[in-house]
């Protein structure tokens, strides 16, 4: 009796053990794996606007990681480099220089996990502010606590949009560009790619966008365009540009697997699509210099072997 | 004799008499049959668009349509992308012969849309703005009886009454009962017997016998005619409607709810070679309203900074690594001097922002005691001593220095203390500007851009000059510390800085 009774309980609880073994894996909840994820929308702003005028512009943050405390602050950038990269103007006086531009809630703001934030950004260069371009960068910050107590390097992740600002009485500030470089190899191998590079410079007031192409004609032969990407060219810099084609940006380089003869190739292109066209014009060469290597190699040996066996 | 022959003729009365008699009242007219699994498919459902121009001038893009009595009153049904005909009263062709595509439709007033190019002309504001919806049918059903040869299989759509039923521009009526369909111009090798009984002995081998266009007052018929062999009881039979395919009506004027199918019966029938009907039916075409589906993609970045697992790992080539979190790197307590400690976290950008995104690096200082300002990008004396603060200082790697713009291998723990990084590409993404292996090395290093107290600017470690999705590295911090390193608590921050490219 005793021992039915040990078995009934031995058994009982095997299977409440089975059961929390099952249940365990079937109905556990998903583990979030600790990250922190942040998107930011609009990446980019570009605005046009009179000195002591006004514009808001929203900003939306979302969180997709482990929850975090972010802080928003804007810096003035600088262009980097001629891939569109910038520098951060970080120091206390460069920023406390343009804080009577913006107008946000700076306070540090809790976001949990899959939560939101907008940003309402109001922006007004002062009365007076010099007619030029001015570039900043809306930067949230994930806020960390150095409270570890041990060695460690702290990651602080921050996502940021950059503001393009033109600030403009009229409306309609001095644009100019220039190529600086339109360049291609003068001489080719037939089987080599024919890679085209594009810099253009902006020498005006304002930023803009080039809007062109480059047509490629073999002489007696077909012609080829193609499009530059409509990229940003900051004021005092320069941008190499790339192509497009389906909206993807794509290298300047000309399709086709073998290229034989003379290509004329012609960089044309506007300023942000209207005015006076820029161009300029180079020429390359294409010839099957490796088959003629081949061809003589071939030849040479040969005729070493037609001398040896001789 | 003449008795006999007289009784014999009676009984042969009486018997022609009954025979007749029961011939006539007992014999039943036999009824047609129901086609069975009878259906009518549109490969495009979608109704017609037809409403009266209000106002459009040459030059505008713009058009108002006008909100009276007309198949459409809104400009609900219109979409982006449908191309559209301007027709005069009597809706004779496009005029000038030119259609027009739809670029968008206001969605606050709902009369009026724009055009991808400006009208060439005035608009006719009695004319009518069409949208015309057509494609191919197919109409199976499975015959009950056979079709003898020389009988024969009629379809008959239904037309709007009092319309022009083939000139490719839809029609409308008040109802479904004058309603009805546009041929579109079809020819005999767009209505076929695809499928069922030999579908070449049915008709022109199985092209239709003859498309009757239907008038004032009857509809369209296709019919085939049976040759060759007879078509067995219970046969699935196909019929395909394809080419320019019939035009759909526009919405029925009187009645129509938006959304709500008008329901045309299509008649099917097979018949004997005297006409006979022997089976029949009305399977049933429905065309609706299209609903537009539509969304909009805002422009964003995303970046998430994860953290990656300890113990023995290959992010950066085997080692044993310390487990990170999202936010730092905690070294803990180093046991051991002149050796290596390495650590890892995994960046991944998303991005559809066309020219693309960088993300860039820099540390706040370089590793001082109890959060002590390291000045200079270098010790002032020895590997630690900064001026006034101890530090664990940025690793020059090797005899050919490392910086935070260039790389170098960094291989010995003994002679080159300090922190450094390298990167390593995660799912083949080349978004990385140097590698651990790269140049045939064991562990290419770069220092962190000491932008605060160095003056440097901060380094790429991810770009790409297009969107991109889930582009991913790991970024790998590795560590060691001189055997006279003093004790103490040192720290400092790594800023990671995605942004899109200008």
């Amino acid at each position: 009796m005793i021992n039915n009774k040990s078995k009934i309980k031995t058994i009982g609880v095997l299977f409440v053990f089975a059961y929390l073994f099952i249940r365990l894996f079937v109905y556990s909840d998903s583990v979030q794996a600790q990250e922190v994820s942040l998107s930011l929308s609009p990446p980019i702003t570009e605005l046009t606007i009179q000195p002591g005028r006004s514009y808001i512009q929203v900003f939306t943050l979302r969180n997709d990681g482990a929850p975090v405390t972010i802080g928003p602050k804007i810096f003035p950038f600088i262009p980097l480099d001629r891939q569109g990269h910038a520098e951060l103007i970080e120091d206390k006086n460069s920023v406390d220089v343009f804080a009577p531009w913006f107008y946000f809630d700076q306070t540090p703001v809790s976001l949990g996990t899959t939560g939101s934030r907008d940003f309402y950004v109001k922006i007004t260069p002062p009365v007076g502010t010099e007619e030029k371009d001015y570039y900043f960068t809306f930067i949230v910050e994930v806020q960390n606590e150095n409270n570890l107590g041990i060695n460690n390097s702290l990651a602080q992740a921050r996502i940021g949009a950059n503001i393009l600002i033109s600030v403009s009485k009229d409306g309609n500030p001095s644009k100019k560009a220039s190529a600086i470089t339109f360049s291609a190899p003068r001489l080719i191998d037939s089987f080599s790619t024919l890679n085209y590079k594009v810099v253009i410079a902006n020498t005006g007031f304002s930023f803009f966008k080039p809007t062109g192409k480059i047509t490629v004609d073999q002489i007696f032969g077909s012609t080829t365009v193609l499009n530059l990407a409509p990229l940003n060219v900051l004021v005092g810099g320069a941008r190499e540009i790339s192509c497009i084609q389906d909206e993807n940006l794509i290298p300047c380089t000309l399709p086709g697997k073998f290229l034989i003869g003379i290509y004329r190739s012609d960089l044309t292109f506007t300023i942000d699509d209207s005015g006076t066209a820029i161009a300029k014009q180079i020429y390359t060469i294409a010839f099957p210099f490796s088959v003629l290597i081949g061809v003589a190699i071939i030849f040479i040996i040969y005729r070493i072997i037609k001398r040896l066996t001789g | 004799m003449f008795r006999r022959k007289l009784v014999i003729s009676a009984l042969f009365f009486v018997f022609v008499a009954t025979f007749a008699s029961l011939s006539f009242y007992l014999t039943k007219k036999t009824d047609s049959a129901s086609l069975t699994s009878a259906s009518t498919t549109l490969a495009n459902s979608r109704m017609s668009y037809k409403a009266g121009v209000a106002t459009g001038s040459s030059g505008s893009s713009v058009v108002t349509i006008d909100a009276a009595a007309n198949p459409d009153i809104t400009t609900n049904h219109l979409f982006p992308g449908d191309v559209v005909c301007f027709t005069d009263a009597g809706q004779n062709g496009c005029i000038g012969n030119t259609t027009y595509t739809v670029s968008s439709v206001a969605a606050v007033d709902g009369v009026s849309f724009n055009l991808t190019t400006p009208l060439g002309a005035n608009l006719d504001t009695s004319g009518y703005v069409i949208a015309t919806q057509s494609g191919g049918w197919t109409v199976s059903f499975t015959t009950v009886a056979q079709v003898p040869i020389g009988g024969s299989l009629v379809v008959t759509v239904p037309m709007a009454d009092n319309t022009v039923g083939n000139n490719a521009i839809p029609d409308h009526a008040t109802d479904i009962a004058t309603g009805g369909f546009d041929l579109g111009r079809l020819g005999p090798s767009n209505v076929i017997v695809s499928a069922g009984c030999t579908p070449t002995s049915w008709g022109s081998t199985g092209l239709v016998t003859s498309i009757a266009t239907g008038s004032a007052t009857t509809d369209h018929v296709f019919t085939w005619t049976r040759a060759g062999s007879i078509c067995s009881a219970a046969s699935a039979i196909t019929v395909t409607v394809g080419g320019p395919g019939i035009v759909n009506p526009a919405p029925k004027t009187s009645g129509h709810t938006q959304g709500t199918a008008d329901i045309y019966g299509i008649t099917v029938q097979t018949k004997d070679s005297g006409g006979n009907v022997i089976d029949s039916a009305i399977p049933r075409a429905a065309p609706v309203e299209a609903v537009l589906i539509s969304g909009t993609v805002d422009e964003s970045l995303s970046f998430v900074v994860a953290s990656l697992a300890g113990g023995a790992q290959t992010y950066c080539g085997s080692q044993t690594y310390i487990l990170s979190s999202a936010t730092s790197i905690p070294w803990g307590h180093f046991a051991a001097t002149n050796t290596f400690y390495y650590s890892a976290q995994q960046l991944t950008v998303s991005t559809n922002a066309a020219s693309g995104y960088v993300v860039t690096i820099e540390e706040n200082d370089q590793m001082g005691k109890n959060g002590n300002t390291c000045t200079g990008t270098a010790p002032s004396a020895g590997d630690y001593t900064f001026s006034a603060g101890t530090c664990i200082r940025d690793t020059v790697c090797a005899s050919s220095n490392c910086s935070e713009s260039v790389a170098s291998d960094w291989i010995t723990a003994t002679s080159y203390p300090g922190l450094g990084y390298s990167l390593a590409t995660v799912s083949a993404s080349p978004d990385a500007p140097f590698f651990y292996n790269e140049k045939t090395r064991t562990w290419s290093a770069k220092q962190l851009a000491d932008k605060t107290q160095g003056g440097e600017t901060a380094a790429t470690i991810m770009s790409n000059v297009g969107p991109v999705n889930a582009s991913s590295i790991y970024v790998c911090y590795k560590i060691t510390i001189p055997g006279t390193q003093p004790s103490g608590y040192y720290y400092n921050i790594a800023k990671y800085t995605a942004t899109a490219t200008f």
